[in-house]
């Protein structure tokens, strides 16, 4: 096993957007960014595939001492589980996919990639931070980089856009520091360790709230976390600042936050919510799965519907965002005492991170790229554009069947576990979601039928766009796409490379 | 008995004063600016060395000058960030006080004096010496207000001036409550073993006292229009230098007075208030200013808040007032580096508006990054050092079960993300082109980039001052 290999990581893109600093000229930017991307993404690949399945538990630890005060102590502390080590790769694939998608950028360059690498540094530090303050930290601060990169290369309300992420998620995060103080404050807690690690001796939180009285009763730190979360996630009725913050953030900052930043709340419900509060004095988060799986059901189904009416390509993505978190809700709220069904679930949850991950992220791209040669994202002015671009409508195609859940691509096979796992646990409120599915079909459906087929609906004295010289993207554009897509096909036909991962992972979160 | 070897635990006051002096003196004979201010220099740096030595070969807890003051590492701290930090003004205000300040060795020499007296408040041990020292620290501060060549200047000071001294009153009168019923007049021998409500009251007074000094709502009413109209040195001395005296000394006070195990109830929920009404009254004001002073103005009571949640976690735990001292030194620090750089764009722009602000990033991104890491410290974004100081400060509240407080500080933290974000998009996003009409001095750059420095090093390790302050704190 390789010592700081996971630091190495985190910490290569941060280190790569400082030397940023010093270069002048455009492409070497460009090039050195994306080169750097394409490192951390065969870092990421490397944790992922060493990883040792038969061992499982915390691998490549690196614990330094970090904030030793009275008042509060921490420690640097990462390493990956089954859990984390797809999302970091999840996270090195999107991330590499972001800096080829942004070659054309034109507009102050530098500062461009220097906050997306920035982004990088901190989302993967969310994902494999086992404290909980340096989770914290990596959680908040993403939201300079995201502000900075919504705001100076959006469109549309960028800045309105930008300031309502920022508040929205400083909201949340208010709620969840106030939450990891009142871990700390509890007498029984001695570290902020999210798990334990027999190896190197700590006793994780889990353990030791485990039956203890806390400084505030149990129930009220879950709902603060749970509040973090579902801000991020988002979950009706918090979802309110997705669609602005999509439709106004340039294509790579969509594929990044749908692609990943979401996921940081997913992940943050399995590791938190689900691994702290299970034998917790007077309230499990087994008290609370009525409330979780409906707002998961509200949340599919509002998404669903309210993603019909949209007519601008990214808002309607967006929307159909929160309906496919809704099922990460959905499949997260089916955990029980009992471990066979919920197995199932969980992992179909977790299987539902990636999936989407990787399908909007495909979704998004593809979207920027018409966007890019047409100036519009209006269905009513679009429509034909398989004749003049089909490798873009291919994919795009592609990413839809996939978000319906069309069987051979990633999305049914997480959807269909999430089905089997609820559907004993919670029969009424799988069906209701399950109308979900349906409504996907219609909204993607009628989408790609509208814009990629039939005729084009562009009038004549509309000046968006010349209809008959569009062209094709060119092979660089599509590069990034095609990477995507792989593990789109790649799980629809395999899932069990991820559900080895995950179902280790949740095992061990699940005690 | 007093004798003179005590005078050794008061060199770095003495230093100053001497420093102080020979600067006035200086000026009959020699008309090179540059003299001056190099004296000052030499003398504060003299200072802070032997501070520094004194910290380093610190032994045990002196009482001298008849217990009035009282030699501890808490002073020697303290003692070492205050002259450190006025003798970064005084270097990166150079170019200021030369040009712009007609009786500069007069300057230089009442803000030494200044300095001297916030050196004692934080030494202080006796009501009475508390109270010359305060004023040694005030009064001069009173002048250099007004030193000032804007229009607003002399209201500035005279609101000061008339708040100082009505402040002092209302201190005064706490202290003569505390002393009719203990019947002592130092803080040694004062332990509050039952709950008297008069020397509740005379706590309420003393504290209102102070309050005034530190800008705390809903007595900030001179912030404002003090920093809007004093010189911008005085400015960065109020909200770095006084802060870290006022804080320092609210520290000792609470710390020594409390050191018995009855619950204050009352007094906690009192100033539980007076700590929520500052964070919202500075977030909400600052809202709605659009002069860059007034809005620091209103950000530092809002500050004030924050800081005063540690104080009154100190009621219940002693080691809770090392949150609040990280708190008012990474918050000095911090504001070291948001005045110095805006003080160089204010140079450039001939303007305090907000609007100034805009595109200023395209023509001068150097200072426009420090003085965003400035700003990101004060809104507390983590890997800044008022990140640290915020979960520090909130942590010991929580500990203490004023988790009502706590939550009220964090949402209240968020609200002020509205106005601080909002100078980001002046700087950073605003398509509008930047209005250059004056040039500045790099000083002011180069001692706001060492800050910066030290803001991001404390906010990614804060171990590297926090286990000192620990041990600081529990020398007390």
């Amino acid at each position: 096993m390789i010592n700081y290999l996971v630091t190495i990581t985190i910490f290569f893109p941060a280190l790569t957007a400082i030397f940023l600093l010093l270069l002048k000229d455009k492409n070497k930017i460009v090039f050195t960014s994306i080169f750097s991307s394409v490192i951390t993404f065969v870092f990421s690949l490397f944790l992922f595939l060493t990883y040792d399945k038969n061992l499982g538990g915390i691998q490549y630890i690196d614990h330094f001492k970090w904030i030793d005060s009275i008042n509060i102590k921490s420690s640097y502390l990462v390493g990956i589980d089954g859990f984390s080590a797809p999302l970091v790769l999840l996270t090195g694939l999107l991330s590499l996919v972001a800096c080829m998608a942004s070659w054309r950028i034109e507009k102050r360059v530098k500062e461009y990639f220097i906050w997306i690498l920035l982004l990088e540094t901190s989302v993967l530090g969310v994902f494999t931070s086992l404290d909980l303050l340096l989770f914290f930290v990596f959680f908040e601060f993403e939201l300079i980089p995201m502000y900075m990169l919504i705001s100076i290369w959006g469109s549309g309300r960028k800045e309105y856009s930008a300031t309502k992420f920022v508040i929205f998620t400083l909201a949340g995060g208010a709620f969840m520091l106030i939450a990891i103080l009142a871990l700390f404050s509890s007498a029984s807690v001695t570290n902020l360790s999210m798990v334990s690690i027999p190896e190197i001796g700590i006793l994780g939180i889990p353990e030791l709230i485990a039956g203890q009285k806390l400084v505030i009763p149990a129930s009220i730190i879950f709902i603060f976390f749970f509040i973090a979360f579902a801000v991020k996630l988002p979950l009706w009725p918090l979802h309110n600042w997705l669609p602005d913050a999509h439709t106004d953030a340039p294509t790579a900052v969509s594929i990044m936050l749908a692609g990943v930043l979401l996921k940081m709340a997913g992940y943050g419900l399995f590791r938190i919510n689900l691994g702290f509060f299970q034998e917790t004095l007077g309230f499990q988060i087994f008290d609370y799965t009525n409330l979780l799986v409906l707002l998961g059901t509200i949340s599919i189904i509002y998404g669903a519907i309210v993603t019909l009416r949209q007519t601008d390509l990214k808002r309607l993505i967006a929307y159909s965002s929160i309906s496919h978190m809704g099922y990460v809700l959905l499949g997260f709220s089916a955990m029980t005492n009992d471990q066979n069904y919920s197995y199932y679930s969980l992992n179909g949850s977790a299987m539902q991170m990636f999936t989407h991950g990787t399908i909007t992220g495909l979704s998004f791209l593809t979207v920027g790229l018409i966007y890019d040669r047409t100036h519009t994202r209006d269905i009513n002015k679009l429509g034909a554009l398989t004749r003049k671009m089909p490798m873009v409508a291919l994919f795009f195609m592609i990413s839809g069947l996939a978000s319906l859940g069309l069987p051979g691509f990633s999305g049914f096979v997480s959807e269909i576990m999430i089905f089997l796992g609820t559907y004993k646990i919670f029969p009424v409120y799988t069906i209701i979601s399950a109308f979900g599915v349906v409504l996907a079909a219609a909204y993607i459906l009628w989408m790609t039928q509208r814009a990629l087929f039939g005729e084009n609906k562009l009038k004549s004295d509309d000046k968006t766009y010349d209809f008959n010289s569009l062209k094709d993207a060119s092979m660089f554009d599509l590069l990034p796409a095609f990477i995507i897509t792989i593990p789109i096909i790649l799980i629809g036909i395999w899932p069990n490379i991820f559900i080895d991962f995950f179902d280790l992972g949740i095992k061990e979160i699940i005690r | 008995m007093m004798e003179y070897s005590e005078l050794i635990y008061i060199l770095s006051p003495i230093i100053l004063v001497f420093t102080s002096l020979f600067v006035l003196m200086i000026d009959f004979f020699t008309s090179r600016k540059s003299i001056i201010l190099f004296s000052a220099l030499t003398g504060l740096v003299i200072s802070a060395m032997v501070s520094i030595l004194q910290f380093i070969s610190f032994e045990a807890n002196q009482s001298i000058f008849f217990d009035t003051l009282v030699f501890d590492k808490f002073y020697l701290f303290s003692a070492i960030s205050l002259i450190l930090i006025t003798s970064a003004i005084l270097l990166a205000f150079y170019d200021y006080i030369v040009n712009q300040i007609s009786f500069r060795s007069e300057f230089i020499s009442l803000l030494l004096l200044s300095l001297v007296g916030s050196l004692f408040v934080i030494m202080a041990t006796d009501f009475i010496t508390i109270y010359l020292s305060l004023e040694l620290s005030s009064l001069p501060i009173i002048a250099l207000i007004a030193f000032g060549r804007g229009k607003f200047s002399l209201e500035a000071a005279f609101k000061y001036l008339i708040l100082a001294s009505f402040s002092t009153g209302i201190f005064l009168t706490g202290v003569v409550y505390i002393y009719g019923v203990t019947g002592s007049l130092s803080l040694n021998n004062i332990i509050l073993s039952e709950i008297n409500p008069a020397i509740i009251l005379g706590l309420v007074f003393l504290f209102i006292g102070l309050a005034f000094k530190l800008s705390i709502a809903p007595w900030h009413m001179w912030t404002p229009d003090t920093y809007q109209g004093s010189p911008m040195p005085i400015v960065t001395y109020l909200s770095t230098g006084s802060k870290v005296a006022g804080f320092a000394l609210s520290i000792r006070i609470f710390s020594e007075i409390f050191s018995s195990n009855i619950s204050f109830t009352n007094l906690i929920i009192f100033l539980s208030i007076i700590s929520f009404a500052s964070m919202t009254v500075g977030n909400l004001g600052a809202i709605l200013q659009k002069d860059l002073k007034r809005l620091f103005a209103y950000s530092t009571v809002a500050h004030a808040g924050y800081m005063l949640v540690g104080i009154i976690a100190l009621i219940s735990t002693k080691s809770s007032g090392s949150t609040t001292l990280f708190y008012v030194v990474g918050y000095a620090v911090t504001n070291l580096s948001v005045f110095l750089s805006l003080q160089h764009i204010i140079n450039l722009s001939k303007s305090t508006s907000i609007e100034s602000l805009n595109g200023l990033f395209k023509s001068h991104p150097l200072v426009s990054i420090i003085f965003a890491f400035g700003i990101l410290s004060l809104l507390g974004i983590p890997a800044t050092v008022g990140f640290m100081g915020k979960v520090l400060v909130f942590s010991a509240a929580v500990n203490n079960g004023l988790i009502i407080l706590a939550i009220a500080g964090v949402i209240n933290s968020f609200i002020s993300a509205y106005y601080y974000l909002g100078l980001l998009r002046n700087i950073f996003v605003s398509s509008e082109k930047f209005v250059q009409k004056g040039n500045s001095n790099n000083t002011y750059t180069l001692v706001a980039f060492i800050s910066t420095i030290l803001v991001l090093v404390l906010g990614v390790y804060p171990d590297l001052i926090l286990s000192s302050i620990d041990n600081v704190i529990a020398g007390l």
